[in-house]
């Protein structure tokens, strides 16, 4: 716990605060509703400062300052700290400050976390402040939300608004950040679900690496680009579009194989309540026929159907594609 | 002797800090740490260098598990730690594992007096050993000795064999011993730009086949995993310049045996690859999910590596005893045109020792 004796209201003018804020936790926040606020009744709650070298730190209320800035405001109602407090407490006060007025956005967990791990061990920051965050107390979370303050302004970004989940930051976090840029557009456009984020973001690793070429140029490929136009595509078409392509891209053999089984398959043009059912990925040993029918003539046709297919060469054919 | 540094400290339970195996390391290896109980549950605890003396409380020797619809080559594994620091790659032990430690079961001589039980029966059934599943068989001989104590116990056995499979070159304790022909060193082999950039922790490839060709002029048998073939930018002519290698450095009848197992591995394994070797490009190929549970290279990318080493070796040696390990019954037809049935491997190998 934090003890604060000695603080002191006063009013502070703007060209006495010091414009570098030493714990920023804000990033990417909607400031509609405290601008409405602001405009209609005014300042309520201070800032809050502490005296440093002549002028003031900004501790909390860094939100508050710059829409009073963009409304004309020169002048604040401050709470000056005592000068005797040290960095680790006033990014407490901070971190307090804010945690007890909005839930954090993953950008600004990444914040919150760099500035704690200055001066808190990880096992402090894994048990007591991960918790705090809404994360679970594993040290994967601490080492992946760390990491994270290396995917710069635009990764941060998309973190705070949503476009990108912290796991998948994650996954970008070695590519080039021309190569980040894409993937957070591409994501930005066309909003998949967190499952297929990530099967996105993989296949787009892997085609870069296997065919040793930036992942921009994938994306930014004749395929996809013309899918990402196409006028026809509503967004979930599209995005599943995007995502056929680059499984073929990703896995040439298997999608040729594919290919192969469905037209034999279809040659095989077998009556709706006969399935073959191929092994799984040509890969599991057996092959397995299912016949539903409702009485007996049904179940004649079934077994003719199966007859016939037996005589013909595509099912010879299936098996040997396994 | 391989790159590989031996462990720098000793974990002991308690139990065993009076125990033959833990005086014996405590004469290379300093003390770190006495615990009153050391469960599967604490291994996370431990880390590199740590070689942890845990007390074993199931059971020493057990069969392969194999799994359905593969074809197994029957070993009866002798179970006697966990964990390596070799630091290949693709080593699945990363993801069966929760450390990075080596674990060894400190009362060992329980498990060898269950050995020397089990092969002391009346009329056994023919069988072959290995300690290599869990570990590598001779990673920590120079501290353990257990090698050395393992081929004296097969020595004079008629209806029992040991294989001991390795990626060190460390055979020189095993040299003079009287084995009886009762022992086959193996040795797990690669392509050489495999072994370079996956195998760093590993000895040489040229220390590896230097080691066969000792341990042969010895009069072990010697046998070699190509295990795991990746696929990669040459590895064909890598593979084939291996197979090469090891008939240069060893008298063809001296070789029990060469088996290849293409990469596999259990899907949790591509993230810990991804966190611990960044630069590895082993993951990247065309890998499917198989009725097992592991990832494979698609059937006919697995197919083509096998025919290919197949032919390679067959150039050596027409007369070669190869086989797949833990493969379908359809691959095996694919390549050998044959599928030798649920007993037929086990059989196989058995005659030739």
């Amino acid at each position: 716990m934090i003890k604060i004796e000695g603080l002191r209201l006063a009013l502070v003018r703007d060209e006495d605060i010091d414009p570098a804020v030493p714990f920023l936790l804000s990033y990417g926040f909607d400031p509609a509703d405290l601008r409405a606020s602001l405009e209609r009744v005014g300042q309520i709650t201070p800032l809050i400062l502490q005296p440093a070298e002549g002028r003031y730190r900004l501790i909390c209320g860094y939100r508050r300052r710059l829409i009073l800035q963009e409304l004309g405001r020169r002048e604040y109602q401050a709470l000056i700290l005592p000068p005797g407090l040290n960095d680790r407490e006033a990014l407490g006060l901070a971190l307090e400050d804010n945690l007890s007025s909005r839930p954090f956005n993953a950008a600004e967990k990444v914040l919150a976390l760099t500035h704690l791990s200055r001066f808190h061990p990880p096992a402090e920051l894994i048990e007591n402040f991960l918790p705090r965050l809404g994360l679970p107390p594993r040290v994967q979370y601490l080492d992946r939300f760390l990491r994270l303050s290396d995917l710069g302004t635009a990764g941060l970004t998309a973190l705070a608004e949503g476009d990108l989940d912290p796991e998948t930051g994650e996954m970008i976090l070695s590519m080039t950040p021309e190569d980040r840029a894409a993937v957070i557009d591409l994501l930005n456009r066309l909003r998949p679900g967190l499952n297929k984020r990530k099967q996105i973001v993989t296949w787009l690793r892997e085609i870069g690496r296997r065919e040793d070429v930036p992942v921009r140029t994938v994306i930014e490929g004749p395929d996809i680009r013309a899918v990402m136009q196409a006028e026809r595509l509503n967004l979930p078409q599209k995005e599943k579009a995007v995502r056929e392509l680059l499984r073929a891209r990703r896995y040439p053999l298997l999608k040729e194989l594919e290919e192969k089984q469905a037209r034999f398959l279809k040659r095989l043009n077998l009556p709706p309540k006969v399935r073959l059912e191929p092994p799984l990925n040509f890969e599991g040993l057996d092959f397995t026929i299912r016949i539903n029918f409702a009485d007996l003539k049904e179940f004649q046709e079934g077994l003719d159907a199966l007859n016939r297919m037996a005589a013909g060469p595509d099912l010879a054919a299936l098996v040997e594609l396994g | 002797m391989g790159r590989a540094g031996k462990p720098e400290r000793l974990v002991v339970e308690t139990s065993l800090t009076d125990g033959p195996l833990t005086r014996v390391l405590e004469k290379s290896l300093p003390v770190k740490e006495v615990r009153e109980r050391i469960g599967p549950s604490d291994y996370p605890d431990f880390g590199p260098g740590d070689l942890v003396l845990a007390r074993h409380h199931g059971s020493f020797i057990k069969p392969c598990p194999g799994t359905r619809g593969y074809i197994c080559c029957g070993l009866q594994i002798i179970h006697f730690g966990l964990g390596c620091h070799l630091g290949c790659t693709y080593c699945i032990l990363q993801s069966y594992l929760d450390t990075r430690a080596i674990i060894l079961f400190g009362n060992m001589e329980d498990g060898l007096a269950r050995l020397r039980e089990v092969l002391a029966q009346d009329n056994p059934p023919f069988r072959r050993y290995c300690t290599g599943e869990f570990t590598d068989s001779l990673l920590l001989e120079d501290l353990t000795g257990l090698g050395a104590r393992l081929v004296g116990l097969f020595a004079d056995q008629s209806q029992a064999v040991l294989e001991l499979k390795t990626k060190t070159d460390r055979v020189q304790t095993l040299l003079g011993l009287n084995h009886g022909g009762r022992t086959i060193i193996s040795f797990s082999v690669n392509a050489p730009a495999v072994a370079r950039s996956e195998e760093s922790g590993a000895a040489s490839l040229k220390s590896r086949l230097a080691a066969a060709g000792r341990a042969a002029q010895h009069g072990y048998r010697v046998g070699f995993h190509f295990d795991p073939l990746i696929r990669h930018p040459g590895w064909q002519e890598g593979y084939q310049r291996t197979v090469s290698d090891i008939f240069q450095h060893v008298p063809a009848e001296a070789i029990a045996w060469i088996s290849l197992g293409a990469f596999r591995y259990l899907p949790g394994l591509k993230t810990v690859v991804a966190g611990r070797h960044p630069k590895s490009r082993i993951m990247d190929e065309e890998f499917v999910l198989a009725p097992d549970g592991k990832m494979r290279y698609l059937r006919p990318l697995r197919v083509e590596m096998y025919r290919s080493l197949l032919t390679s070796i067959r150039g050596f040696w027409p007369e070669a005893c190869v086989y797949l390990c833990m493969e379908s019954p359809r691959v095996w037809r694919e390549v050998f045109g044959f599928d030798p049935g649920p007993r037929g491997l086990i059989e196989m190998l058995d005659r030739r020792v």
